[in-house]
């Protein structure tokens, strides 16, 4: 068969199609969004401050609020998985949960196994000096940076000494740029953090309605995160 | 060392390979522009990311021709006597194992995404403040990417087939694949739209045999072009005309009695072996380069023949030329 041929075919197969009904567009190959709207929304999570914890068995943070905000606008049950981190991850990749969040960012190692949203919120990971330290860069000096985190090597690539203990004489403070209180100085931005959530693959229709929800909370997320700052 | 002469194109066939070269630059040109544009829209698209490495690759026919080209122009010399014209055949099998490589590549991984039932994802984007489905940008770039093929591989078949250009043939073949695969692309982004996430990967799959066919087609032409088959024309349903065009130019020479020839292909070029039985009486170690003119004027592909001087009895041992499928003997309409 001609290729002209499987072109003709193929354009007679997806026009009717097309012009049957555009009631939404691009749709879901699983019919996620159809299946979760007014039924049951599986969300796994990713523990991570202040994003999505579990105490007690129950799921909090400022996405979980979000996710419950989602929930209540398709009129959809939520069903948390009992799995968390990478055994949620793996959940998703299978298909077994519909929603995966957890203060994911775009860079995350696993972008083509899943399928992230745009960024919904996007702020600098910076090295702050307190009030009256009279420091203009991080050159040589330590920076206290949070156990296990990534920013380490960021400090590190920009000539400072990364920390994980408060010692004495340790001032500078590798922290997001919402914890920065107007006394605090900023003097070096590491990188910036782009918060994302994770769908199935390929479900685009499903992606898109997420999408859009998690980019109109960016300001009440900012507030949020502002206040948390402030206490 | 006898170093041949140079070979001069005729005028008209001249202003023909003039204008080739013009087309391969504006090939280019058009090319780039599409790789920048896909390069543009394809964000992390995996489908998108083919069809760019595809166009990408889909430029090497051009280049080689215009390397060619240039090439083909340098005079013999000490090092090569017969000259540089077989750059142009040398050009075709590189163009051809592009075309199989392009071919083979989104057979690949078309194959591979439909084995691993890959979702594609199309997600939203933002173009000038508006939220818009990357789908319907990715079509509008990729219809961008199928225009300049189609006309371009309509405007280079003629001149190929007047210089008797194979590697203009094969660009042109390579620019059907291109503008094929842009087509199918768009299909496959409408299918994934509609929720079928194999639409894509069909597509690419089913056109990709076709380029494969192609390449493969052309790449077997090559070889034997470089193995020295007895010139056919460009789309190698017969043989050559200027096989019989030679011939007849031969025994219009007076003194020649009997005339048989064999040639290869040297790029734009035939050359070969005119053998020729003499009348009698006549001293035609002398006159053998009638023979030459009278295949010059007859002929511009057939350039500097050996002429060679052969009794009946040896001539009458030598097959014209055959069909290679059936083994028959043929000769060319005049």
């Amino acid at each position: 068969m001609s290729s002209v041929r499987v072109l003709t075919f193929l354009w007679s197969v997806l026009v009717p199609v097309m012009l049957g009904g555009c009631d939404e567009f691009p749709k879901d190959p699983n019919q996620t969004l159809e299946r979760v709207r007014d039924g049951t929304m599986r969300v796994g999570i990713i523990e991570q401050q202040p994003w999505a914890v579990l105490e007690e068995g129950r799921a909090q943070g400022i996405e979980v609020d979000l996710v419950r905000k989602l929930a209540e606008s398709l009129g959809a049950e939520i069903e948390w998985a009992h799995a968390t981190g990478t055994a949620a991850l793996q959940a998703l990749i299978e298909r077994r949960i519909d929603l995966l969040i957890g203060g994911q960012t775009e860079d995350g190692p696993w972008s083509t196994e899943v399928a992230f949203t745009r960024p919904y919120l996007t702020y600098g990971l910076v090295v702050a000096a307190p009030a009256g330290a009279a420091m203009t860069n991080m050159d040589g000096e330590p920076v206290r940076v949070p156990p296990g985190s990534a920013l380490a090597a960021d400090v590190e690539d920009k000539g400072g000494v990364a920390v994980v203990k408060d010692e004495a004489g340790v001032v500078l403070r590798a922290k997001p740029v919402w914890q920065v209180s107007p006394e605090e100085q900023v003097v070096a931005v590491l990188r910036q953090a782009r918060h994302v959530v994770a769908v199935p693959r390929g479900e685009n229709a499903w992606l898109i309605h997420v999408d859009k929800f998690f980019s109109a909370q960016r300001e009440s997320v900012w507030r949020a995160l502002t206040a948390m700052a402030e206490q | 060392m006898k170093i041949r002469p140079k070979f001069e194109w005729p005028a008209d066939k001249a202003k023909a390979h003039r204008r080739a070269i013009y087309l391969e630059w504006l090939t280019i040109g058009w090319m780039l522009s599409i790789v920048l544009v896909l390069y543009l829209t394809l964000g992390n698209s995996q489908a998108m990311r083919t069809a760019w490495f595809e166009d990408m690759l889909g430029i090497l026919p051009a280049v080689a021709f215009l390397v060619a080209a240039r090439i083909e122009r340098w005079p013999p010399d000490q090092s090569f006597p017969f000259g540089y014209y077989r750059s142009i055949s040398i050009a075709y099998l590189v163009s051809a194992a592009a075309i199989l490589g392009v071919g083979g590549y989104l057979l690949y991984e078309s194959a591979l995404k439909l084995i691993m039932r890959e979702h594609p994802t199309i997600g939203l984007t933002s173009i000038f403040g508006y939220e818009l489905w990357m789908g319907w940008l990715m079509i509008a770039a990729l219809t961008y990417s199928i225009i300049p093929p189609v006309v371009l591989g309509r405007m280079k078949m003629p001149v190929a087939r007047d210089i008797h250009d194979k590697v203009l043939v094969a660009d042109a073949s390579m620019q059907k694949a291109d503008w094929m695969t842009g087509v199918a692309a768009i299909i496959g982004i409408i299918g994934i739209g509609f929720g079928f996430w194999w639409a894509d990967a069909t597509a690419a799959g089913l056109i990709s045999l076709d380029i494969v066919k192609d390449g493969g087609k052309h790449l077997w032409r090559a070889a034997k072009d470089l193995a020295d088959e007895s010139p056919r024309t460009v789309e190698r349903a017969d043989p050559h005309p200027s096989l019989e065009r030679a011939r007849e130019a031969a025994l219009s020479v007076p003194w020649v009695k009997k005339a048989e020839l064999h040639l290869r292909e040297e790029g734009h070029l035939l050359s070969g072996s005119v053998f020729v039985v003499p009348a009698g009486g006549v001293n035609a170690i002398d006159r053998l380069h009638e023979v030459r003119d009278a295949i010059n004027r007859a002929d511009w592909r057939v350039h500097d023949p050996d002429v060679c001087l052969v009794t009946e009895s040896e001539l009458s041992q030598m097959p014209g030329p055959q069909n290679p499928e059936t083994g028959e003997p043929e000769r060319a309409q005049k």
